[in-house]
Formats: C-alpha cells, structure tokens, sequence
C-alpha cells in the first residue's frame, strides 16, 4: 500500500496542514491565524486534499505534533488526530515540536551539529530541548529563563565545536543576547510540510517513538 | 433498503468535567451512553479545574467514543451525523470533543452538528418523556440556572436567570464551606436527610420581585455567616445548615417557577434539566407546584439530568431531521446563550 499522510501542525500561532504521498509533500497550506485552529485546520484540510486530489479516505497515516507548545492548540491538533484515527482506525505518527525542528534543521543546514531547540511559552521562558550531535531524540527537556541559556553553550565555546540554536525562540535570544561565534541560530518554526517529512522519515526508522500524547512540560494552573 | 435503517446520531459532550458519548436513534432509543466523570481529578481543588479537565477529556475522548460505538454495536459509516457540544462551556474541554466530532465528520463527509450544551438539556425530555412544544423549562446545574419558554428547537424564550452564582454552584461553594465533599449537590443532599430544614432561616433572595431572576450570593454568604458564628462545627450543625440551605433553594425555586408560569399563561408541561435537577427535594417542591398548578411536571431519569452524551446526540437529531447542520469551520465558544438561537 503507498504511504499516504495527512499532517497537521497547530501547536503555535501558524496553522498548517499537508498532504505527502509518493515520496513528497503534494499539497499544503498554512497561514498565521492567532488563534481559532479549530475553525481553520479543517478549510485547510479540506483543501489540501482537494489540492493533491487525494480524497481522505485514502489517507493511510495522520502525522502530528503534540508539543510542547500553546496547550490549547497542541489539543486541537491531538483531538482532530485522534478523530482521524478512530474514524479511520489509521496510525498516528504524533512527534515532538522539538523532534520536527531538529530534524528539519538537520535537514536545512545539510550538516548535523549540536542543537538546542527553543520554543516561546508566551510566558517570558522556553521549552528547551538539547540535541546532543548526530541524535534525532534529545538528552533532556526542560523550561528554560532566555538569560540563563548561555550558560548551555558555555562548553561549546571552549571546544569551538558549532552548535545551533532552533526554533519561534531562537530569533529574540539572538538579538536579546551576546553570544560566541560557534552559536548559529535558526528561527523556524513547526509546519505541516516539514512534519510530513519528518513523519514519513521516522516511520522508516522503527526506534522513533511516535506518541498521541500531548507533551505539555509544565503541570495546569490552579486557580484557588 | 436505506429507508428502513434508523437515523442514528453520534454525540459527543466534553463542556464541563465528564467526558461522554452516545449514540442515539431517530425514534428516541437510546443505543449507549458512556461517560467517564472527572470528579476524582477535581475533588481536592472543591471545584472544576479548567486546564486539569481539558487535559482529562484528550486523555479519554478516544476511549470514549470507541466504548458508545461499540456498545451500540454500529460503525461510523452507519451513523446519519456526528454532533458535539460547541459550548457553552469551559472551551479547553468544548474544542477536544468538537475537533475530535469534526474529524469523523470529515473523514465520512458526513454532517456535523453543532450543539449548544444548553439546548441539550432543553431537549432531553423528548427523548425521554416525548413531552410535546412548548414547554417551561427550569434548568439547573453547576454552570447555568435559568427558565426558558421551550417553543421549538431552536426556539428559546429566556424568562429569567442567575444575577449570580448558578444554583449548583451555590451548592457547591456550600458543601466547601461545610467541608461536605465534591460534588456539592449529591454531598449536600445527601447531609440534608439527617437536619432541620428549619433549623436555620436562610434567605429567600429574589422571592419578593416580579419576574423570574435568581439569586444565590447571597444564601452562600448567609451560610458563612452561621459557620462563623460558631466556635465548633459539630456534624449536627453541618446537616442542619445543609437541611436548611437545601430548603431555601427548593423554596427559591418554587416561586420563581410559579411566577413564570403566570408570565406565559398557557397550561403546559414544567420541565426540569440539569444537574441540580437530580435533586430530590428540589424535583419533590415542583412537582407539587405543578400539581398545583394543574400542568405536567416531567423530569428525565436521574442520570440524563447530569452533562452526558446521549442529550447532545438527541439535540443533535432534533436539528439533523429539520435538515439543519454546521460548517466544520464552526467555532466552538465558550459563552453561547440559548436566546441568542432564535
């Protein structure tokens, strides 16, 4: 059976969908919208596939993120992946934000460095991810303070080994901060198309650990 | 062929803390009707936590609704339209059971049903009791108390409503302050058997006014007050107050039903919906009202008065038969009042 994913990328302010099949991506679509992914993901949807003329029920896999990212819309993405599935009983190929930004970096930058990938909270930090050189899965996650993440590049520094930094994050800290000259920056963002990609990569690799569930790195606030 | 197979309609319900499903038939049977309830997630916080309850409902919507599919013994291809709750409601939870719908939906292109969670309630009694239009409705639960004039579906006439806290609200904030458990109603109902009624003579706010309003400020404050004023709770107290706290509230609500009744001067069924109409004393003082006043009192089975799916799937088949559906560009939203359909 040829591999036929549905992407959909809803985990910040851009929402994005896509359709890859035959080894590239057919059809896509995303526009920075603010919120109300829930309206829009499924115009979207629908006109990708009507784009790759590819109707939905050929769709064979439904690629995702599941964050970290705004919560609201990683549930959105997460909950019409899952209505997908069920309807469909077709797989979920549910990836990190940071494993796509790795990934899609590795693959702009044709080469394979180092990697912090940082996304914006919206709450004056960053969910941080570190990517030690030739891994596609990070060493640890964490919630990071813009000001104390030269203290990671630090050891880069003595060993002039390139690292790069990745991500909605990674433009503000550049501009905010001084930083040594081995620290590149690379202001991406999730989209659908590279999702596909990197979905239909990994679903090559079997030791990529595809997941429905959301990855929120912070627990819910609690009004009292 | 296709004439002979019952419509069947697929709700879905995540507005507040349960999460469920149902599939229900054109002629009112009721084919499953899962619900998974969040209460032990909520219990230490005496209240519904926003995001602890979206998370919740993308844990289980999945399991949910392959559960109602299965019990009902169908496949999606079967169903005639998939309907969700879009609100009102606590929107984090409303967009997991909404997207989730909509995505069957597309899948299948079949029609998507956009449910006001209100309007489930409203309707819940012609799936159970086929009471006929139009009707006065009392709703009551932990998010809205209102009466509407139930004319059609889509047709609600807003007599009146809470100026402030809703009644289960009310009910809640007092079993916190009495230390009675979460959820309050059952909790507060359930210490109510042992007390006074009279014991405590707690306000009747509204009561003396025209109209159909509801108040409950300021019977949860008056609850405080009495706690306050003594130095050591003992469990007597507790049910007393609980007794009496519960009184007031039929009380309340006898009388603002008795006024709406006299507002549309028309004799017709008194409905009752919501949570709060679990109930026991309170669904007691209507019926007698009712009884009173020479109209049928109907109330739906205990387990259709709390948030379930198996309401949003009806409201959702009431609107598919008339030919109604929503764009899957809807956006769900987290205040949408009733009136605000006609």
């Amino acid at each position: 059976m040829t591999k036929i994913i549905l992407a959909f990328e809803t985990s910040t302010s851009v929402c994005s969908a896509a359709i890859w099949g035959e080894g590239e991506v057919m059809a896509s679509e995303q526009e920075s919208i603010g919120y109300g992914h829930a309206s829009s993901l499924f115009s979207f949807v629908k006109n990708v596939s009507q784009k790759a003329r590819v109707p939905l029920e050929y769709i064979n896999h439904v690629a995702v993120t599941r964050g970290p990212g705004s919560f609201t819309g990683v549930r959105v993405g997460l909950a019409a992946a899952r209505g997908f599935s069920l309807a469909g009983n077709l797989p979920i190929l549910g990836m990190t934000t940071f494993d796509l930004l790795a990934y899609t970096a590795k693959k702009q930058m044709m080469e394979d460095h180092a990697k912090i990938v940082v996304m914006d909270t919206k709450r004056g930090d960053l969910y941080t991810a570190f990517y030690d050189i030739g891994q596609d899965l990070p060493s640890h996650t964490q919630i990071t303070k813009p000001e104390d993440l030269q203290a990671h590049v630090e050891p880069y520094k003595k060993s002039y080994t390139p690292i790069h930094i990745i991500g909605d994050g990674a433009a503000k800290l550049q501009t905010d901060y001084k930083w040594p000259m081995n620290v590149e920056f690379l202001p991406i963002f999730p989209n659908a198309s590279d999702l596909a990609i990197a979905a239909a990569h990994f679903h090559e690799t079997p030791s990529y650990p595809f997941s429905s569930d959301p990855l929120y790195l912070r627990p819910p606030k609690v009004y009292e | 062929m296709g004439n002979t197979n019952p419509k069947l309609v697929l709700g879905i319900e995540t507005s507040c803390d349960e999460t469920a499903a149902s599939v229900v038939t054109e002629d009112g049977q009721i084919l499953s009707n899962v619900v998974f309830s969040q209460i032990e997630d909520h219990q230490n916080f005496g209240g519904v936590v926003p995001e602890i309850a979206a998370r919740s409902h993308l844990q289980k919507i999945d399991g949910v609704i392959r559960q109602a599919m299965s019990q009902a013994n169908i496949k999606f291809s079967d169903l005639s339209a998939i309907a969700a709750t879009c609100g009102p409601g606590l929107i984090g939870g409303v967009l997991v059971g909404a997207v989730t719908a909509k995505a069957i939906a597309a899948y299948y292109s079949k029609p998507f049903i956009a449910v006001n969670h209100l309007e489930g309630h409203a309707l819940t009694v012609r799936l159970t009791n086929k009471v006929k239009f139009p009707y006065l409705l009392l709703l009551a639960s932990g998010g809205h108390t209102q009466l509407l004039f139930v004319k059609g579906v889509g047709q609600y006439q807003e007599l009146g409503g809470t100026i402030d806290d809703a009644a289960g609200e009310a009910f809640d904030k007092t079993a916190k302050l009495l230390n009675l458990g979460y959820p309050g109603g059952p909790a507060v109902e359930a210490a109510a058997v042992k007390g006074d009624p009279k014991a405590y003579n707690f306000p009747r706010s509204m009561c003396q006014r025209e109209g159909c309003d509801f108040s409950f400020s300021g019977l949860k404050s008056a609850v405080l007050r009495e706690v306050e004023k003594l130095d050591q709770i003992t469990d007597q107290n507790k049910f007393d107050m609980a007794a009496s706290f519960q009184q007031a509230i039929v009380e309340i609500m006898m009388n603002r039903c008795k006024n709406a009744l006299r507002m549309i001067h028309q004799p017709m069924a008194l409905v009752v919906a919501g949570g709060v109409a679990a109930n026991r004393e309170i669904r007691n003082g209507l019926e007698r009202l009712a009884q009173k006043k020479g109209v049928e009192f109907v109330a739906p089975p205990l387990n259709l008065c709390t948030d379930n799916g198996a309401m949003i799937a009806w409201a959702g088949m009431e609107k598919f038969l008339l030919g109604r559906q929503d764009p899957l560009e809807f956006l769900p939203r987290p205040r949408w009042p009733l009136s605000s359909l006609s």
